[in-house]
């Protein structure tokens, strides 16, 4: 049994029985107990894996001897069964009286009590039953009596008993001989692990104990910027820091050391900018520009203040030209009207000059006019001259700026108002200007679900590309596109605020595309008359109701006059609605001093030749019947001999033919034809059908 | 089919068609609405420009998609049969038939010469007795004078024509339309 479970266990060899004869001191005691008890055997377990050494054999002596060869050689191996699987139930294969024997070894070694220890084994031994000794005498060759004082030096138990063991060993040295002869390394895979782990732990804690010693003394990395080192460098070295300058550098301002103290000029420009609100670095970049500019051209004349004056302005200029909007100080923003930063390519923002041209004397191309000015009479459809004088008249309103409006809404406002006051216009009737409305909320409820039908309605009259809605939490922005000419498009621009509109009227222009854009309607010059009309009209407008599409048939049957009268010049009808404003159309500047115009003399007569003709046009034109304004689509305006004919598609489904040739009025179709020719021919022009309905039917 | 004189038709339409079907749960109606403007266009499929006036949205639509669908046309708007209701428009160059609420032609009517290019106005459900439909016939009848191309064809269900014959209201309907013609201010042109 124990050579099977040993080659179980691997690297054990066959068990190996040696005979102690008599010559330890168990045997010796024995003998002094009574000399009965001669046999003992040694178990001796080699160890296989480590061939030619024997040191690491498990030798497994009992501690007691036997009378009985045989029995002592079994006890052997017992305790070597016991040894190497303690914890296999052997007592349940083992029989009897191996079986007592196994449970008192193993009781003995598990409690460490006497039978371990030298003394024990002596009183044991000395008080030896009977029994093993009458079964040796009388049954020799069964030698299989239970011996329950089998038990050994069994290293496996030494963890649990050992301070037992000491004390086995300090007492019996025999005992410490054999043990420390053994020592058999021999634990569970369970203790293996452990200690692994254990041993791991030692390792990483070690590791980690000598890593943070090297974190603890790691040497700190100092990162400077060149620019920083070499100030410090500098300043180290006694000398004198000269920055450099990058216009799209930082925003820090910092102190700036001049290279020579005797440079007044740098110093006197340096300061006055600085102390305008300029960057200090963006200063002196500029200057240095100036002044290479300035070394090339060699113009140094003029005394030191004139020339000190000279150069602040030519690096204010520079600062002006070359710095972002948002690099200038509050002042010489653009935005803020105060100074225009001219561009490579857009002029924006510039006044108009007195004499028409830009300010750095260049021609803006529009016959002398600013280019603001061009957009501003090109957008409604105004003569230079108007815009001109309308600008000039309210030049607050049309400079006038906030963060959320844009150019285009800044002179509609402004325009508007002019507008209205040359209409004499009330405000308190218009939805932007008025003060004195208060419009409850249930008003406002109501007045904001007119305002949306009429836009479903007008979406349903026009066609798409015709009308467009622009909605925001205030107000609301409808366009409706206007015929005019072949290739000139204008539209309809209304502005309300939401709410108030119908109870107060909107705010109506007629333009000509976008502000910015680059149109050119030459056909679009009446604009102001046509606003100034419109304005009158609106003036005898009742609030409350929708009007919209009563303002689009309006501006339609003005546009056709115009359009009809097409021969008449632009510019010759400057005098309605600057006459209404009681401005002088000739006037160019803001200050309202008379200027030279810069038409000649010849084109002057051609313009009131040109009136002529279109003033005599127009009383012509007042006797045509007005043309139908609402209708947009060509559905209505197209009349039927131009409207392609209406031709079903020639192969129709059988099911489709024959279900219409089922109904009741296909059987009447002749008739009806018939009759439908009778009425026409006599006059009546109304008949009346009659038949039963889908509902009916399903009544029925 | 028979002619039907009536004080109602002596004051307003010079013509009654009436149409006999048999009752059958087969058929969806007698035709009235899809098949009279077709019978109109394709008896003059150069010269008619014809409106039908239905007193709801989706009768308007359903019945346009139907006609085109009948005459061979992809959809409504594609071709020679189209609609205008409140949001939604579908027409075309060569749209000559076209189905609109009567709201939306009442709002069509107060522009000038509004019906200068229709050959044929057809009203429908006219006995159903909405106000737009009230007020389109008085419109009608006031402004047919000065349209001398127009032929106005009134549809109606035949049950309650001979409800209205029996109670004579026929005559009272003639003169609350005449009386919101005379209501209506004069101008020549519609």
């Amino acid at each position: 049994m124990i050579k099977k479970h040993s080659k179980s266990l691997g690297g054990k060899g066959h068990p190996i029985y040696r005979p102690l004869g008599g010559r330890g001191d168990n045997n010796r005691s024995s003998n002094v107990g009574g000399g009965k008890k001669k046999y003992r055997y040694r178990l001796i377990i080699p160890d296989n894996s480590k061939k030619g050494s024997s040191e690491h054999d498990i030798v497994l002596t009992p501690t007691l001897s036997v009378s009985n060869d045989e029995q002592a050689k079994e006890e052997a191996a017992l305790l070597g069964l016991l040894y190497l699987f303690p914890k296999l139930p052997h007592e349940r294969t083992l029989p009897e009286p191996y079986r007592s024997t196994f449970l008192a070894a193993l009781k003995n070694n598990e409690s460490g009590g006497g039978a371990n220890g030298g003394s024990g084994g002596n009183n044991v031994n000395g008080k030896a039953p009977s029994k093993g000794d009458t079964s040796s005498t009388t049954n020799n060759k069964k030698g299989a009596t239970a011996n329950t004082q089998l038990s050994a030096n069994l290293p496996s138990f030494q963890h649990r008993n050992n301070s037992n063991n000491n004390n086995r060993n300090n007492n019996n040295p025999s005992s410490k001989s054999t043990s420390q002869q053994q020592q058999p390394v021999l634990l569970t895979r369970a203790q293996i692990n452990e200690a692994k782990a254990q041993h791991k732990r030692e390792v990483q804690a070690r590791i980690r104990k000598h890593e943070a010693i090297r974190n603890a003394n790691k040497p700190v990395e100092v990162f400077m910027s060149a620019r920083f080192k070499k100030r410090i460098e500098c300043l180290l070295s006694g000398d004198v820091f000269e920055e450099d300058v990058d216009l799209d550098g930082g925003e820090d301002d910092e102190v700036v050391v001049f290279n020579d103290d005797d440079d007044v000029l740098q110093s006197y420009v340096h300061q006055r900018l600085v102390h305008e609100g300029f960057n200090a670095r963006h200063v002196t970049k500029a200057y240095k520009e100036v002044m290479k500019k300035k070394h090339g051209s060699s113009s140094n004349d003029g005394n030191d203040d004139q020339m000190m004056d000279k150069t602040y302005e030519e690096v204010l200029q520079y600062l002006c030209i070359h710095l972002k909007e948002h690099q200038l100080p509050i002042g010489f923003d653009p935005q803020g009207g105060q100074l225009d930063v001219v561009g490579g390519k857009k002029k924006k923002g510039k006044e108009p000059s007195d004499n028409g041209t830009d300010k750095d004397g260049s021609d803006s191309g529009g016959g002398g006019y600013d280019t603001n000015i061009l957009q501003f009479a090109q957008f409604f459809g105004l003569t230079p001259r108007e815009a001109l004088a309308i600008y000039s008249s309210d030049k607050a309103a049309f400079t006038a700026t906030t963060d959320s409006s844009d150019e285009s809404t800044i002179y509609k406002r402004a325009f508007w108002k002019v507008i209205a006051n040359a209409a004499s216009f009330s405000d308190d009737r218009i939805c932007f200007t008025s003060k004195t409305a208060t419009i409850s909320d249930e008003d406002r409820e109501m007045n904001q679900e007119a305002a949306a039908n009429e836009c479903e309605a007008l979406e349903a009259i026009f066609e798409e590309g015709e009308f467009s809605i622009l909605r925001d939490d205030t107000s609301t922005s409808i366009s409706i596109a206007l015929p005019f000419g072949h290739d000139t498009k204008l539209s309809l621009e209304v502005h309300y605020i939401n709410g108030l509109y119908p109870s107060l009227l909107p705010r109506v222009f007629i333009t000509s595309g976008s502000f910015n854009g680059k149109g050119n309607n030459k056909k679009y010059r009446f604009g102001g008359n046509l606003h100034l009309k419109v304005a009158q009209y609106m003036k005898d407008m009742n609030p409350g109701q929708e009007v919209i599409f009563e303002l689009f048939g309006h501006i339609q049957s003005l546009l056709q006059e115009e359009e009809d009268s097409s021969t008449s010049s632009a510019d010759n009808d400057v005098s309605e609605l600057l006459s209404c404003l009681k401005l002088d159309g000739n006037s160019r500047g803001s200050n309202g001093t008379s200027q030279s115009q810069p038409e000649t003399s010849d084109q002057t007569k051609k313009h009131q030749s040109q009136a002529k003709a279109g003033q005599v046009q127009k009383k012509k034109h007042k006797s045509k019947p007005m043309r139908r304004p609402r209708e947009r689509s060509t559905f209505w305006n197209t009349h039927p001999s131009k409207t392609p004919p209406a031709e079903a598609y020639p192969k129709l489904s059988p099911s489709l033919a024959r279900a219409r040739s089922n109904l009741p009025a296909a059987k009447a179709k002749g008739e009806f034809l018939s009759l439908l020719s009778d009425a026409n021919k006599s006059g009546g022009r109304v008949m009346l059908v009659t038949g039963e309905t889908v509902s009916r039917l399903r009544r029925a | 089919m028979h002619r039907v004189s009536f004080e109602f038709f002596l004051t307003f339409c010079s013509h009654h068609v009436f149409i006999h079907f048999p009752i059958s749960p087969a058929h969806q109606g007698c035709g009235k609405t899809t098949q009279i403007p077709q019978f109109i266009l394709e008896n003059a499929p150069k010269e008619s420009k014809i409106i039908v006036a239905q007193p709801r949205r989706l009768a308007a639509t359903g019945v346009a998609s139907r006609v085109a669908l009948e005459r061979g046309e992809p959809a409504p708007g594609k071709a020679s049969v189209g609609y205008v209701v409140r949001g939604d428009s579908k027409m075309c160059a060569s749209t000559r038939l076209m189905f609109c609420t009567t709201g939306v032609l009442l709002r069509q009517l107060q522009s000038q010469n509004a019906l200068e290019n229709i050959s044929h106005i057809l009203v429908d459900e006219v006995h159903e007795r909405h106000l737009d439909t009230d007020v389109l016939l008085a419109i009608l009848k006031k402004t047919l004078p000065s349209l001398p191309n127009l032929t106005v064809v009134l549809m109606s269900g035949k049950i309650y024509i001979q409800q209205i014959i029996s109670q004579l209201f026929i005559i009272i309907y003639s003169q609350y339309v005449l009386l919101l013609s005379s209501l209506l201010p004069s101008n020549d042109g519609c």
